[in-house]
């Protein structure tokens, strides 16, 4: 080896040097910076700890089955639709089959906003519900025709089947969400001939080229009960979507320790996190922010403000999922608290789904999480279940 | 946003005590008959420390080999995030590649008979770089290994 060689190789080595540690340290500090933008993120993803219910529901939208999600948390509900249907997460999603899906997202809420509730049609509800097929049809295609032919019919059960027989042949599934269907009742559109068209397009066919996903803070079963009196005869109308409920519960001791780990807090925080959110994502989202600012402000003692924090900002939420409930189940859920005494289960088994009620080490039903019970224990039984 | 930072920041200071730690007791222990021979030749003042010797047969080079390969290979191994930016290849991948490279070059000059003294010192710089360079890569990997831990 010449002697000239090694005279290049000092520089050559030094050179790397320098450019390992400018490299090393925008690595590092990068990273860093990453990491510090994390708990942001973590803070506002509503679907942290989602996943499972995310595959079981876009397996549901690849076998043209129907859904139904349930969760007393608005943004929880819409976030989920809104994943399922970004245009993004279509790929990794759906896979090769996303270029024959057509997501049409649609709020009861809003369309009774920009219509009338009182004289909303079913027209005008399949025509916003189809627009987004609508601007994926070319024009003088053989589907357009039959759109057109349903338009002009006023979207008429059987021209709306024949579209779908059409879907279908060609290989195309609408995929209808409809978050707060449950606005539907007491409108125009709580008629039996209704239900029964969406029925019929999402079932009547197997692999249905219309797959339905519902989603509200009722669980099936209330639905059907309060559809019974226009329901004269026959099957409850979405009966052939109860293997598709999902509920938005708990998640898991690990997810909620995966979650607090990664934001940054020590033993103690976490344990009064668990403890006041329970393992709902959104109430621990809600309470870890509650906290983080209340260390940010440097208060003296941050976990008490976080608590105060915590509870203002959940009383409306609280408020409102209390009056969700039916009165018994309320009465029920106060009694336990107030009076201690154990509720008959069987209505309350979706609250235990949602993971309001939860057992503890002793067997006994529980309320969860724990500002929950104390929202309870600051208002009156008439205050909380008159509605 | 303040209080995380600080957290961030102690995090950071714990990770990189950690790493220098490391790295520190590998050198101390890795390298522990070449201490005990330099000690000994200080307390028996007859003998001199033969360091030369060290350069010549191309011992450092192996621990410097070992040290990069084995966190190269353990940091990769533990790895989260499977999937690698271009500036994390460069820096888990081929710059250690590099580095061994240049270690088994340099032993093979240095392993060479007709070497003399005029290339000895050259041969001795830059075994200083590599052994420097070996130090720095190796706490760089620790840290980012004990922070993925944290």
């Amino acid at each position: 080896m010449s002697i000239l060689t090694l005279y290049y190789v000092i520089p050559v080595l030094a050179g790397l040097t320098v450019a390992f540690v400018v490299a090393a340290l925008y690595y590092t500090f990068k990273t860093r910076k990453e990491q510090l933008n994390r708990d942001k993120s973590i803070l506002s993803n509503a679907l942290f700890g989602r996943k499972n219910e995310i595959r079981r529901l876009a397996e549901q939208i690849l076998t043209g089955q129907s859904s139904v999600i349930v969760s007393v948390f608005e943004d929880e509900r819409t976030a989920l639709l809104g994943y399922l249907s970004d245009p993004s997460n279509n790929k990794a999603l759906y896979g090769e089959q996303s270029a024959k899906l057509v997501f049409s997202l649609l709020d009861i809420h809003f369309l009774f906003l920009e219509t009338d509730i009182e004289k909303c049609e079913p027209a005008q509800f399949w025509e916003r519900a189809l627009k987004p097929l609508e601007n994926k049809l070319e024009p003088n295609s053989s589907l357009f025709e039959c759109y057109q032919a349903c338009q002009e019919n006023q979207f008429d059960k059987d021209y709306l089947d024949k579209l779908m027989v059409q879907l279908k042949q060609k290989g195309w599934r609408l995929v209808l969400m409809l978050d707060r269907f449950d606005e539907l009742l007491g409108s125009n559109l709580d008629k039996p001939a209704f239900f029964a068209t969406l029925r019929y397009l999402a079932s009547f066919r197997s692999p249905s080229s219309l797959s339905l996903i519902i989603s509200w803070d009722i669980s099936l079963k209330q639905f059907h009960d309060k559809t019974k009196p226009i329901n004269f005869k026959g099957s409850p109308y979405l009966n052939f979507m109860e293997n598709g409920e999902i509920v938005l519960g708990l998640i898991s001791h690990a997810e909620v320790d995966e979650l607090l780990r990664q934001m940054l807090f020590s033993k103690q925080e976490r344990q009064f996190i668990k403890e006041i959110a329970g393992r709902h994502p959104h109430f621990i989202q809600l309470a870890a922010s509650a906290l983080q600012t209340a260390k940010e402000n440097h208060e003296e003692q941050p976990l008490e403000v976080a608590k105060k924090a915590f509870y203002e900002r959940v009383e409306n939420l609280l408020t409102n999922i209390m009056h969700s409930w039916d009165s018994e189940i309320c009465q029920a859920i106060v009694s336990l608290v107030k009076e201690n005494k154990t509720p008959e289960l069987g209505e309350l088994s979706l609250l235990e789904k949602q993971g309001f009620l939860i057992k503890d080490n002793q067997n006994q039903w529980q309320i969860s999480p724990l500002i929950l019970v104390e929202f309870i224990q600051n208002k009156t039984k008439q205050a909380l279940c008159n509605h | 946003m303040l209080k995380i930072q600080e957290k961030m920041s102690s995090i950071m200071l714990i990770t990189s005590t950690k790493s220098l730690v490391w790295a520190i007791g590998t050198i101390i222990f890795g390298l522990l008959q070449m201490w005990i021979v330099w000690g000994h030749s200080i307390y028996v003042k007859t003998k001199v420390f033969p360091f030369e010797e060290f350069i010549k047969n191309g011992s450092l080079l192996f621990f410097a080999t070992a040290i990069i390969a084995s966190v190269t290979i353990d940091y990769l191994l533990s790895r989260k995030i499977l999937v690698f930016t271009l500036l994390e290849g460069i820096l888990f991948m081929i710059f250690p590649l590099v580095m061994i490279g240049f270690c088994v070059w340099l032993f093979s000059i240095s392993y060479d008979e007709t070497v003399e003294n005029v290339e000895f010192d050259l041969i001795y710089s830059t075994e200083q770089i590599i052994l420097f360079l070996t130090f720095l890569y190796s706490i760089f990997v620790k840290y980012h290994a004990f922070s993925d831990g944290d």
